[in-house]
């Protein structure tokens, strides 16, 4: 019988995942504070490429 | 699955020696994990229903000068497509129910300009009888530039193609890396190019290949662009896939984020002189959260590369593959080289009973679980470029890449330190 040594332990598994679950909470925060203030700068948003447009510019050719 | 194991031409030192028609091969120095199950594929499982959004069509594999970051596999093969094989690839998605009401063409992989302009009215004119009265057909080309003339403006002005113009900067950056076969630089021609466009008044956006050298010149960089006349500039970076085995970038990724911030600083002062794809996609993420798509009902944001068929990506003989457009044609025995089928023979959803099909679909559905449980970002992504995983990582199935790095997560949090200074001010 072989035991893999590499696997880690149920704690060590959860941790990572409430790390990852807080950091996505912080940045879902930060991003929803933006939303909330309505002060995008501007220059990017009502220059945007009309729908469509986007797809054109997949890849340098 | 074989996409388990790592392509050896991710592990070796010699970059440079690889960088040409590099197939994927696997190591043979263990044993291949026994296949996964097959993830099942039923349009109805997906809400909305499935709509091909972009229908990229290779013209041609030929391109007529040789970048030294280009990823195509194909590029000194002169085949043609047939307009019988653009109006077959479009048949298909009514045949199959996947055209909607808008759908963008582009006409792409090898110099599209290579073809003659005849081709693409003919095509044009084909595709439109094709699509009929109730879909919008817009049609987008990126190109090199060299052989932009006045008869290629008159065409794309009279057909109002969205064209990309592929230019790296001032001459310097540009010349260090977009040569022609007999390794002169092109960026005299490519101006002239644009010079053409904009003596025709046709509009254009241009795709900069970012590489480290860019970064230390990021103000050259900006003035190029500021002053090009470009309605938006978009900043890739020399991504490692196919053909090209490993990025300048991977090493420079603290430079690369001061070189956004510089960039986005700079295009927010211009008031709209000077537009960053970049910026504005994560711009709009920041407004908007992305819409989401439901797959046996687990609902995840939208990603069109990790969706059967959104985009579909036909070859000049209508060889056709799906997901990541670079994908189609790259050498992969393991994957079929990511072709499911021929236009000419099989429709694309019956191709998705086929073995190549579900194996690189539950290949991309477990890559995707995979950013689902590990990612920051993936509210903001949905999971990634399959293409960078398999390049990157070795495997389909697999998470973070320096591509999600440099191309989302990084603007993406530039872009939101900016939204917050302005916020707080």
């Amino acid at each position: 019988m072989t035991t893999d040594v590499n696997l880690p332990s149920e704690a060590t598994v959860l941790a990572i995942a409430d790390a990852l679950a807080q950091q996505r909470e912080a940045l879902r925060e930060r991003v929803e504070t933006v939303r909330r203030s309505g002060q995008l700068p501007e220059g990017g948003i009502q220059a945007a490429p009309a729908a469509g447009a986007d797809w054109s510019n997949w890849k340098n050719g | 699955m074989e996409e388990r194991l790592k392509p050896v031409a991710r592990t070796s030192g010699d970059a440079q020696a690889q960088r040409v028609g590099t197939p994927v091969h696997w190591h043979a120095g263990r044993a291949r994990p026994p296949p996964a199950p097959h993830t099942r594929f039923d349009q109805a499982d997906f809400q909305p229903r499935l709509k091909t959004r972009l229908l990229v069509l290779q013209a041609t594999p030929f391109c007529n000068i040789r970048c030294d970051y280009c990823y195509l596999p194909d590029r000194d093969d002169t085949a043609r497509m047939s307009v019988s094989v653009a109006c077959q690839s479009l048949q298909r998605l009514i045949d199959d129910d996947l055209l909607g009401t808008q759908l963008t063409v582009i006409w792409h992989a090898g110099e599209p300009l290579a073809m003659p302009l005849s081709f693409y009215e003919e095509a044009f004119e084909a595709l439109r009888r094709v699509a009929g009265p109730r879909c919008t057909l817009i049609h987008a080309m990126q190109t090199n530039g060299l052989l932009i003339d006045a008869a290629w403006c008159a065409f794309f002005a009279r057909r109002r193609v969205s064209v990309g113009v592929s230019v790296d900067g001032p001459a310097f950056l540009h010349d260090a890396h977009r040569r022609t076969r007999r390794g002169h630089g092109t960026h005299g021609r490519v101006m002239q190019g644009l010079a053409c466009l904009r003596e025709h008044g046709v509009p254009f956006h241009a795709i900069a290949v970012v590489t480290a050298n860019t970064l230390a010149h990021a103000e050259a960089f900006i003035n190029f662009f500021a002053s090009l006349g470009a309605e938006v500039v978009g900043c890739n970076f020399d991504e490692a896939e196919g053909a090209y085995a490993a990025s300048s970038i991977a090493a420079h990724e603290q430079a690369h984020h001061a070189f956004l911030e510089q960039v986005f600083d700079r295009a927010t002062a211009s008031s709209g002189g000077l537009v960053v794809r970049e910026q504005v996609q994560a711009q709009r993420l920041l407004a908007q959260a992305l819409p989401l798509v439901r797959w046996q009902g687990r609902a995840s944001p939208n990603n069109a590369q990790l969706l059967p068929f959104a985009i579909v990506n036909v070859a000049w003989n209508g060889d056709f593959g799906t997901f990541s457009p670079e994908l189609l044609g790259q050498p992969s025995a393991d994957f079929a080289g990511f072709v499911l089928g021929n236009v000419g023979r099989c429709g694309y959803l019956e191709s998705s009973q086929g073995e190549p099909f579900q194996s690189l679909w539950a290949a991309v559905r477990r890559g995707t679980d995979a950013c689902q449980r590990t990612c920051t970002h993936f509210d903001y992504c949905g999971g990634g470029a399959p293409v960078n995983k398999l390049y990157e990582n070795g495997r389909l199935d697999s998470a973070e890449t320096l591509y999600c790095r440099s191309m989302i997560k990084r603007p993406f949090d530039v872009a939101l330190v900016q939204a917050e200074r302005h916020v707080h001010t």
